[in-house]
């Protein structure tokens, strides 16, 4: 197994215990960075609620998933895509 | 049986040279030489596929099925009616003597064809020949069931075109694979366990060069409830060789030297 293979299976083997601490933690904690946690704060003191503010956190924290994609190689961030689950090829006599 | 029964990597194997089959309604020509591979656990069904694709085979060409070391008792009582006259029973180191286009079956190949045997006769027969297999008889295929790649000679595995099956492998054995092996078949066994209900996974068959799984098709006469010793027989022939021959697959006892023929001088 590469060095490539092994980091993957840690990611995965990491991701799946993330999930499991308590009830898990928030994907913007987990995965976005810290101006994530600093406006939600911002706007929670302020008690500004609402659609703009939540397209304002959404934009904050898809800034921060990128940047920690970005790092990623290419067939993480791929898999990172919601996409179907693939049916079984089955072969048909 | 239909000729479209297993998928095109096998049945491009088990056909005869310049057979001609369809896939997906356009016509293709059988490479008909090869080795397939079947690797499975005990009791996991590779025994029972070996024999469906011999069905296949005798259904559908007029290849001859050659059962490697099969005990005698096997080929007299347990193979089906519409077998008989087609196969036989001989051993893989009398390759160069059959002149016809052979389907063998290699039969738990970890005891015959083991890599800790490497040098043993069979073996390097099989070494040799898997090179040349499109050469003998106008191109021979090679079926060969083992619960294991890691027990088998490589150079079995480095010649010709080669097709794997592979169909449940116990959890615990595949750490101990082939690391060429190990991922394909990890994956064999999570697309196995995504539509098989069996508890061992015998419903599907996961064929490696097709990247497809496959129904299985488990032959009548294989059925217990159709003749038991029957099935007993073809299902697990290795257990009616005498204890000797048991001795010898083993290798527990040396297999008797053969006898010399005496040189005649001729006078003058």
């Amino acid at each position: 197994m590469n060095n490539r293979d092994l980091q993957r299976k840690l990611d995965r083997i990491s991701a799946s215990r993330l999930s499991r601490i308590g009830e898990g933690i928030p994907k913007h904690v987990a995965l976005s960075d810290l101006n994530s946690i600093t406006l939600r704060n911002k706007f929670k003191r302020m008690g500004l609620k609402g659609n703009h503010i939540d397209s304002a956190l959404t934009m904050v924290d898809e800034i921060g998933f990128q940047k920690i994609l970005a790092n990623q190689p290419l067939g993480s961030r791929f898999a990172s895509i919601p996409q179907s689950k693939k049916k079984p090829q089955v072969w048909k006599a | 049986m239909k000729k479209t029964q297993f998928p095109p990597s096998i049945t491009n194997l088990l056909l005869q040279e310049g057979q001609r089959w369809m896939v997906k309604g356009k016509p293709r020509t059988a490479l008909g030489t090869g080795i397939i591979p079947i690797i499975a656990s005990a009791r996991g069904g590779k025994t029972s596929l070996a024999y469906s694709m011999i069905d296949f085979v005798v259904e559908h060409t007029s290849r001859p099925v050659i059962l490697d070391s099969f005990p005698q008792r096997v080929i007299d009582e347990g193979i089906p009616e519409h077998w008989k006259g087609r196969v036989t029973n001989q051993s893989f180191n009398d390759i160069a003597k059959i002149d016809e286009p052979a389907v063998w079956l290699l039969d738990d190949s970890a005891t015959h064809f083991n890599s800790r045997s490497a040098m043993s006769s069979t073996n390097q027969t099989l070494a040799k020949s898997a090179g040349v297999l499109s050469h003998f008889g106008g191109g021979m295929t090679v079926l060969f069931t083992t619960q294991s790649m890691s027990g088998i000679d490589l150079s079995l595995l480095r010649y010709t075109t080669i097709s794997p099956v592979i169909r449940w492998v116990d959890y615990d054995l595949i750490p101990q694979e082939r690391k060429e092996w190990r991922s394909e078949i990890e994956y064999a066994q999570y697309q196995l366990k995504r539509v098989c209900k069996d508890e061992r996974l015998r419903d599907f068959f996961w064929s490696s060069k097709d990247k497809l799984l496959v129904p299985s098709n488990f032959p009548k006469f294989l059925s217990s409830n159709y003749d038991p010793i029957k099935a007993d027989l073809l299902s697990r022939p290795m257990r009616y060789h005498t204890v000797e021959q048991k001795e010898v697959l083993l290798g527990i006892v040396k297999p008797p030297a053969r006898k010399r023929q005496k040189k005649v001088k001729i006078d003058e």
